[in-house]
């Protein structure tokens, strides 16, 4: 198994867990945490499939993560605050089809 | 030589980095857990960055990393003494229940009564 | 070798584990772990400037804007924290998934590589651009308005917090220097040295890894630290002077587009000349504005009134 192979290995693992993290897990919060995961999963891939062993990275897709983490941060923050402000307004019915897994 | 040293120095900073996860893990309670990771992490990082000034080429950088050890040993004391606050309050507010593991010990010894 | 397959295995069980824990706790304290480590992969790759925005961003400020949301969780509905169990039915899908990854993995691995780069022609031409580091020369000056429309996301992901939040009631800081005085100690004398490293960092993104988001993550760090331990009262969002700064980035920046569009003919190509100047100066109001809008996403979700409260396990 060379180096080219060993991180985008890790990337489509990642993708993949935080597929099935986000589709299999009821929770609001693991929903959002399974979302950032996959999002590492794919920057993994972007940076690490377009580089050959020994040289170093493209700055386009560098500039495309540094990009996409920054706008995953803003997506995040956002979903957090819905999140929290669904659990204060649902009242238990609601609130039980999210929490119980 | 040098190589040497630096290899020994790493070794000594990864041993004390060990003892102290190994600590995290077996230790009873938080007031002994604490203490492990504050003291052997701090000197598992002065050893890594003992070492790494050695292979620095210059002094700006190894200004940088005695910069860095100073920002984490003022971080890591005082997280411990959050994180030891925030057991005894909670030890205060569970009296009798077996929550945090701090019961086990002498309560004087912890004094309850200095906040 | 061996480390990188180590450090992938690593990062793929702190993922594994985060995921699949039933303890909220856990999970947001693996994050930051899974966000670390993976900060280590991008060095190991030679990516340190996506090192730097991993660290400050998605471990740093992502881990305390979980941290804050399960708090408040913590008040508004504590049955949301009790442990989530995995129900047996649930097991297909990550087999689903598993093959899914799999034929994806197959396709990424199988497919032809990169036919031809683009580093030897963007290496080529940042001796001409604004900044000498390649990838600010990517994001401020050959793709610059892809940062542009970045920063609009900022904005707008910070109007909808706003909007989310309207009438919430006043927070306390979760703590007060009186009653965390080793705490506050701590906040004198390191909130300067990140302001400076901010700095530092800001201006050095035009010649080595760097630059306005990992400084504004870094400035947004020492905020949300003074705000935890009462230095700094959280201004209303309504305040002119919050306001002011939250879009100073943007407005700066649509300007700077606007002039450039009139006085090189072209959306962001600067002055020969002076393009350094333009992207420094960009660069910095981005930094202040990129910290107000985090910071803000902070307090937005704000810590529980009772200082330094046990989380229970």
């Amino acid at each position: 198994m060379s180096d080219d192979v060993v991180f985008p290995l890790l990337g489509v693992f990642l993708f993949g867990v935080g597929f099935a993290a986000f589709v299999g897990r009821r929770h609001l919060l693991w929903k959002i945490i399974a979302v950032n995961v996959m999002a590492s999963g794919v920057s993994v891939l972007l940076l690490t499939l377009p580089r050959r062993a020994g040289e170093g990275v493209d700055p386009v897709p560098q500039a495309m993560v540094l990009t996409g983490i920054v706008v995953m941060v803003a997506a995040t923050a956002l979903a957090l605050a819905l999140a929290v402000r669904l659990a204060g307004l649902s009242p238990g019915d609601g609130r039980h089809r999210h929490t119980r897994e | 030589m040098m190589d040497l040293l630096v290899l020994l120095l790493l070794a000594c900073g990864g041993f004390f980095f060990l003892a102290g996860t190994v600590g995290l893990l077996r230790f009873p309670d938080v007031l002994t857990r604490i203490h492990t990771l504050t003291k052997a992490d701090n000197l598992g990082l002065g050893f890594t960055v003992l070492a790494l000034a050695l292979l620095a080429d210059s002094w700006i950088v190894r200004a940088k990393l005695v910069l860095i050890w100073l920002l984490v040993i003022g971080a890591t004391a005082t997280t411990g003494h959050l994180i030891a606050r925030a057991g005894l309050e909670a030890r205060d507010g569970l009296e009798g229940r077996d929550e945090t593991g701090l019961e086990a010990r002498d309560g004087a010894r912890l004094g309850a009564g200095d906040h | 070798m061996a480390f990188d397959v180590a450090l992938c295995v690593l990062v793929a069980g702190l993922a594994l584990r985060l995921l699949t824990t039933r303890d909220l706790f856990e999970a947001v304290i693996l994050f930051v772990s899974f966000g670390l480590a993976l900060a280590l992969v991008w060095v190991r790759i030679g990516a340190v400037d996506v090192a730097l925005a991993e660290v400050a961003l998605g471990a740093g400020v992502t881990g305390a804007l979980l941290v804050n949301a399960r708090r408040r969780l913590e008040q508004k509905a504590p049955e949301w924290l009790e442990a989530a169990h995995y129900r047996p039915a649930a097991a297909v899908l990550p087999a689903l998934c598993g093959a899914f990854a799999g034929v994806a993995g197959l396709v990424a691995l199988t497919a032809p590589r990169a036919v031809q780069p683009l580093a030897p022609r963007i290496l080529e031409r940042v001796p001409d651009a604004a900044a000498t580091n390649p990838v600010t020369a990517v994001l401020l000056d050959f793709r610059a308005y892809d940062t542009l429309l970045e920063i609009g996301v900022l904005v707008a992901g910070i109007t909808a917090v706003w909007a989310l939040e309207r009438g919430r009631p006043a927070v306390p800081p979760a703590a007060t220097a009186e009653d965390e005085p080793v705490l506050a100690e701590l906040v004198r004398w390191i909130v300067p040295l990140t302001v400076m490293t901010a700095i530092y960092l800001t201006w050095l993104g035009a010649y080595e890894p760097g630059g306005a988001f990992q400084a504004g993550a870094l400035l947004a760090g020492a905020g949300v630290l003074m705000l935890a331990s009462g230095f700094l009262r959280p201004y209303a969002p309504h305040s002119p002077v919050l306001r002011t700064v939250v879009a100073a980035g943007l407005f700066v920046f649509a300007a700077a587009a606007l002039a450039t569009v009139f006085a090189e003919g072209a959306l962001l190509r600067y002055p020969a000349a002076g393009g350094y100047v333009w992207v420094l100066a960009i660069e910095a109001v981005l930094t202040v504005s990129i910290a107000a809008i985090l910071a803000e996403f902070f307090v937005d979700v704000p810590s529980a009134p009772q200082q330094a409260s046990g989380e229970q396990r």
